[in-house]
């Protein structure tokens, strides 16, 4: 009786999924970098976080075409997270493009050190980028990136410079 | 056909190499599910916030799979989870193609791979193998479930 269930196929994927949910949710709460088992979307940045360019803890918020707009008037570098080719067709004035990540974060550092604020934008809404850039940074250690959620985009829309 | 399912030597070989690709790929995985759950995020399949259910959960299923396969264990049920693995792949894939996303393709086997045809080729040849191991016409070094 035992031998004929195990041989069905179904227990079978049964088993290796069950194994793998145990383990899986185990491993999760076990490790010290654990995920929220529901991702949580990157909140908008408040006056606090805007404010200071040196911060205790690192800041990764989400900022939208306003606030873009301010930082980019206050000379805060911002971050191509598109492919060369997208960032070659048009970009951000001044923007640096993000193809080598190693080199990318050598000359940020090189050129303000950690603390300061980092703008990181790709297309817009549906890319992901951005904010995967974003994450890349903070674990280098830079403390406050902000990410520009109409991106590349809305940017083009508004009619604002582009280059 | 059947000359494949009948030879040993092309199953095992099979299962060895959807195994290896499948256990290879998880390793990745398991090590920064963060980095994972976003490029799940980038196919804006799931509703938001489940990626990262399927990212805690989906590599430690691609390792026991591979795993059975190269061990030997549950043979027929790991090749069943990785034909359905690697339709999922294709689907997934294929959807980002036909809406334009040009994405990090997030299959674990090389940094930085973009979604593209060549990807969906790759997952087309490995359900393929999955499936003639699941139909194979003999148990070859299996440990489990005991023949007999």
């Amino acid at each position: 009786m035992k031998r004929i269930f195990a041989q069905n196929p179904l227990f079978q994927v049964l088993f290796f999924l069950i194994v793998s949910i145990v383990i899986g949710f185990g491993n999760n709460w076990l490790r010290d970098d654990s995920i929220p088992l529901l991702a949580e979307k990157l909140t908008i940045a408040t006056t606090d976080d805007l404010l200071s360019d040196i911060a205790g803890e690192s800041v990764l918020k989400a900022i939208d075409l306003e606030q873009a707009r301010k930082f980019y008037f206050e000379d805060v570098v911002f971050v191509d997270a598109r492919d060369l080719e997208y960032y070659e067709e048009g970009h951000i004035p001044g923007a640096w493009n993000s193809q080598d990540f190693m080199e990318l974060s050598f000359r940020l550092d090189s050129h303000q050190g950690k603390d300061r604020s980092i703008v990181t934008y790709c297309d817009g809404d549906d890319c992901g980028s951005s904010e995967d850039l974003a994450y890349d940074l903070q674990g280098e250690g830079f403390m406050k990136i902000f990410v520009f959620v109409g991106g590349w985009s809305e940017w083009k829309e508004t009619g604002y410079f582009i280059e | 056909m059947k000359f494949i399912t009948q030879s040993s030597i092309f199953i095992i070989s099979f299962r060895l190499i959807i195994g290896g690709i499948l256990v290879f790929a998880s390793f990745d995985k398991i090590g920064s599910p963060d980095d994972f759950a976003r490029d799940i995020a980038n196919y804006h399949i799931l509703p938001f916030g489940t990626e990262n259910l399927f990212a805690i959960i989906l590599p430690w299923l691609e390792l026991t799979i591979g795993l059975g396969l190269i061990i030997g264990i549950f043979v027929n049920g790991a090749a069943l989870l990785s034909m359905g693995l690697m339709g999922i792949f294709i689907l997934a894939i294929g959807s980002a193609i036909l809406r334009g996303y040009n994405i990090e393709c997030g299959c674990g086997l090389k940094e930085g791979e973009m979604v593209g045809i060549g990807k969906i080729a790759e997952n087309a040849v490995y359900f393929a193998f999955s499936w003639l191991v699941f139909k194979r016409g003999g148990r070859w070094f299996e440990i489990l479930p005991k023949s007999g």
